[in-house]
């Protein structure tokens, strides 16, 4: 759900409103709005292709949208041109300038605005060090590997100590490890400086793990924006819910408030949304909310079901199970390690499953339920 | 608190744009403004002369049809389409034996036969021409093997442009048998093809954009070519002759526009064919390709040893036998050795005047010409909007390579010698010199320029715009840094063309501007063949202690301010 205001009342630092963008006749932008608060750190977060760096590029003025407004600290901005609007911005390739030095990089910006050159050369050694790379300042980027370089990126866009920090895809070059030190690293950075951040990334558990608050875009929209636990506890469409963690999904009809029918079963389900009766809808259960229990049951919201495969990893197992009087699909169920043997859980077993009708979602089919 | 647009959004939201931006523009319409007043505008007066007579009046085509039954005209377009043929056949087929074994074979000395074979770039193309003069003249010392052929005419024609059009042909070639995908050969191999069945069923169609485009422009650049028919060709006319003939002998400047317009027609048919053939381009190289090893092969690399040799040696013959030449007393009759051709000063009271004033052109030349075209290059890369007009500059830089030398000079008569134009103060001075110098070598330039910058991220723009920095810095301190070998390589490419070129400054050169290779062409219609070589000599001398330099100062400063190219 796009919020035009803050909950907490305070005045918003960044807001979008309606903005739109064409390329010709497609629509890639739609009508995006949304209010940032200072200090926040906020994820763009979507499939390939929804629009996501086009709208950093846009909140950057780096392109120029059709239509919509957007303020920042108070100031109308969609109409200033990029070097007349207040960011720094590190790009997936970071960018350096491969003929100067780390230090050079950093300061390149802080050159000719009368500040004296022992303050520069101050401010960059005080930036390689927060970012933690001091000891390769006299090096060029070819000489630095994918992380240092990455370091180098963001100590150059927060030297000029801009207002809004956009990052786009920051950390997808580099290989699974660094990405999940970094990770960690960018977000206690962002804190310390309290430097209002907005990234765009596909990965959902970076998005999840790093935000404050997560905006889930799809086609040049905004599906939601919420914060990372209510994002994934209650997906407010569809695509998001598929987008975001995993989850088991049938048709049902909608019968009243607290019913559906799934198949030729009526089931409860205590979601309070609520559709007109005999409306096609989706109903919708994460894996982990999934209950096992042992010998074949059916009735109520108990289905009976057959065990596919069991797949370890860890302290949560992954189990596929046929449950045909729900969905033809098989469906998962993620149980904790010591539960397969509690429950004597093994290839073939027949069980009962039961899907708690507080944990069961509902949501329209239009949209990208197949996503 | 907002006040949303969206319920009658307006179609665009514009920006209002950065100071940087509007006059990084307004650099980019002055760029525009330059190429219309030293492209368009002249070759429009050349289009209107040649319906004109010679008093301005309209003619219709008259001019035309005067041309087609002129015997003279119509016998040199023929002798012209004669020669370029003859002349593209077997330049093509020596410069694709060369590229091939460059590059498919494994003779040694490679490095040295691509060395060897670019010795006729560094020359004007009147110093092979001299030198086939020693060899096979009257007074030459293989004249027997002419068989008592003259060499002035076609013959000599034909040998000197072979020799002049041959760096292009292989080094078109040899890029493009470059390209090859072993994968297709060991299919060969597999299949039992001997080497004759795979070169033609992979090497040739493989190659066959290479082989088109290099008969284009050796085509091309035969066809208009001057140097080469006008101190070889005897009383044999071709089409580049004639046009000096008609406008400096006759003073037809009428005629002259004709023939200005027949000599654009291959490179305006090229253009098209070029690009007909190149929409079909399949790439038979992808980039799964697996490059070629070439394995040793005794037989084979011995031939293409002697080959190699033999042009090689031919190359070297012709700047030694034009050198001995321009140290002789009298060819061939008393060779002891004089330097005495050396002073030009008792040749005629230009003496070394001209030598100062093509050293000048040169760096002149190569000095705004690559400032010029840098510039241009990056606005054409790095402006933001103006989409049409940064369209218009590259179309335009695109255009001089279409545009014969001898052409664009005729027109540069037509516009800048006109009484009514407020530029004709230009008219005999150096400054149309440079002028005409810089935009006949344009487009090679504009070239290397735009492959360097599409190197370059493209996200330097939005960094420095986050950083506040102006777009003029970045082009200082990094663009131009990053870019700094292909800067010097324009500025050596302009130098060099700028020292030996003939055809676009010989109708606009001046008593006072004078330059080195006009007066080699003068010198040599005068039958002062000795001095003429001797300038010959000085001006490749020149280049080549100039290419040495050059090559040296950049291995330097790469190695002092570029170190940040090596890992
Ligand atoms: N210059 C352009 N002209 C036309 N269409 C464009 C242009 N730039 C982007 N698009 C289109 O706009 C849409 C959104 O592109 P955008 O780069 O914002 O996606 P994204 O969400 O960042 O994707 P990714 O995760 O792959 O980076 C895409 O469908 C793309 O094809
Ligand atoms: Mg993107």
């Amino acid at each position: 759900m796009s919020r035009l205001k803050p909950p907490d009342g305070e005045a918003p630092y960044l807001t979008l409103a309606g903005v739109s963008k064409n390329y010709g006749a497609i629509r890639v932008l739609d009508e995006v709005s949304f209010s940032i608060r200072k200090g926040e750190f906020v994820c763009f977060l979507g499939p390939s292709g929804c629009g996501k760096t086009t709208l950093l590029r846009v909140i950057a003025g780096l392109e120029s949208q059709s239509a919509g407004d957007i303020q920042q600290d108070g100031r109308e901005i969609a109409r200033l041109p990029a070097s007349e609007r207040d960011f720094g911005i590190v790009f997936q390739s970071y960018a350096l300038f491969p003929n100067l030095t780390a230090t050079e990089n950093v300061g390149f910006g802080l050159k000719g605005r009368g500040l004296s050159r022992t303050d520069i050369a101050r401010r960059c050694a005080e930036l390689l060090e927060l970012v933690g790379i001091a000891e390769h300042a006299a090096k060029y980027p070819s000489q630095l590997s994918g992380g240092q370089q990455q370091r180098v990126a963001i100590a150059r866009a927060i030297a000029m100590q801009p207002g809004l920090l956009l990052l786009d895809e920051p950390l997808s070059a580099l290989d699974a490890r660094v990405r999940a030190r970094l990770r960690e690293e960018m977000r206690d950075l962002q804190r310390k400086l309290g430097i209002t951040t907005i990234m765009v990334t596909h990965d959902q558990d970076e998005a999840l793990s790093m935000a404050d608050r997560v905006i889930v875009m799809n086609r040049g929209r905004v599906e939601q924006f919420d914060t990372p636990s209510t994002i994934y506890r209650d997906p407010s469409t569809a695509f998001v819910a598929h987008f975001v963690g995993d989850i088991n999904t049938t048709q049902a009809v909608f019968q009243d408030r607290g019913q559906v029918q799934v198949g030729d079963r009526l089931i409860a389900c205590r979601s309070d949304r609520s559709y007109l009766a005999s409306t096609t809808v989706l109903v919708s259960i994460r894996p982990e909310e999934v209950v096992l229990r042992p010998r074949a049951a059916s009735g109520g919201n108990v289905f009976s079901a057959t065990v596919e495969t069991v797949e370890f990893s860890g302290i949560l197992s992954r189990i596929r199970l046929s449950v045909p009087d729900f969905s033809q699909r098989p469906i998962h169920a993620c149980v904790l390690g010591n539960q397969i043997e509690a429950l004597n859980i093994r290839e073939g077993e027949e069980l009962s499953v039961a899907l708690p009708a507080e944990k069961l979602m509902l949501f329209s089919v239009e949209g990208d339920a197949a996503c | 608190m907002l006040n949303s647009l969206t319920g009658h959004a307006p179609s665009h939201i514009v920006q209002k744009s950065a100071r940087d931006e509007r006059s990084l523009t307004l650099l980019l319409g002055a760029i525009f403004l330059f190429q219309i007043v030293t492209i368009v505008l002249p070759l429009c007066f050349l289009l209107i002369r040649s319906v004109q007579d010679n008093d301005g009046g309209f003619v219709g085509l008259a001019n035309f049809r005067r041309f087609m039954t002129e015997a003279g005209l119509a016998q040199a377009a023929i002798n012209s389409v004669f020669i370029s043929s003859i002349s593209t056949v077997i330049t093509v087929s020596l410069g694709f034996a060369f590229a091939y074994l460059l590059t498919r074979t494994r003779t040694p000395f490679r490095s040295t036969f691509r060395a060897l074979s670019m010795i006729p770039l560094l020359a004007p193309s009147l110093l092979p021409a001299l030198a086939l003069i020693y060899l096979f003249g009257q007074k030459g010392v293989l004249r027997d093997l002419m068989f008592g052929h003259s060499i002035y005419g076609p013959i000599g024609i034909v040998m000197a442009e072979v020799i002049f059009a041959f760096p292009q042909a292989v080094l078109i070639l040899s890029t493009s048998l470059l390209m090859a995908d072993q994968r297709l050969y060991d299919a060969a191999l597999a299949m039992r093809a001997g080497p004759v069945r795979s070169f033609l069923a992979i090497t040739l169609p493989s190659c066959r954009y290479g082989l088109v485009s290099a008969t284009l422009a050796v085509f091309v650049k035969v066809f208009t070519d001057f140097g080469a028919p006008a101190v070889i060709g005897g009383s044999y006319p071709v089409l580049a002759t004639e046009i000096f003939k008609q406008v400096i002998g006759l003073f037809d400047f009428s005629m002259g526009a004709v023939v200005g317009l027949c000599l654009l027609v291959p490179a305006l048919l090229s253009f098209i064919i070029e690009r007909r053939v190149l929409r079909g381009n399949v790439s038979m190289v992808s980039a799964q390709s697996v490059p070629l090893t070439i394995k040793p092969n005794r037989a084979r690399d011995l031939a293409f040893l002697i080959f190699g040799g033999v042009v090689g040696i031919c190359f070297v013959a012709l700047v030694g036998i034009t050198a001995f030449g321009s140290v002789v007393r009298y060819w061939p009759y008393n060779l002891s050795l004089t330097w005495a051709h050396y002073n030009f000063e008792a040749v005629d009271n230009t003496g070394l005047s001209v030598y100062a004033h093509s050293i000048l052109l040169a760096l002149l030349t190569s000095l705004f010409g690559t400032a010029l075209v840098f510039l241009g290059a990056f606005l054409v890369e790095t402006v933001r909007g103006a989409a049409q007009l940064r369209a218009a500059v590259h179309f335009l830089s695109m255009v001089p390579l279409a545009i014969p030398g001898l052409v664009l000079g005729l027109s540069y008569i037509f516009f800048f010698n006109n009484p009514d134009n407020p530029l004709n103060v230009v008219y005999g001075t150096m400054t149309i010199l440079v002028l005409s110098t810089i935009v006949h070598f344009y487009t090679v330039p504009h070239l290397i320029a735009l492959t360097a910058l599409k190197q370059i991220d493209r996200e330097f723009n939005a960094v420095c715009a986050s950083l506040r920095v102006s777009r003029y810095r970045m082009l200082r301190s990094i663009v131009a840094p990053i870019c700094l070998p292909a800067i010097v390589d324009i500025w050596g490419y302009l130098f060099v063309n700028a020292m030996t070129t003939v055809s676009a400054v010989i109708f606009l050169f001046s008593a006072d501007t004078q330059l080195a290779s006009i007066t080699i062409v003068r010198w040599n219609d005068a039958g002062k063949i000795a001095p003429a070589s001797a300038m010959s000599i000085v001006i490749f001398v020149t280049i080549a202690v100039f290419m040495l330099l050059k090559n040296l100062l950049l291995a330097r400063s790469i190695h002092s301010t570029q170190q940040w190219r090596s890992r």
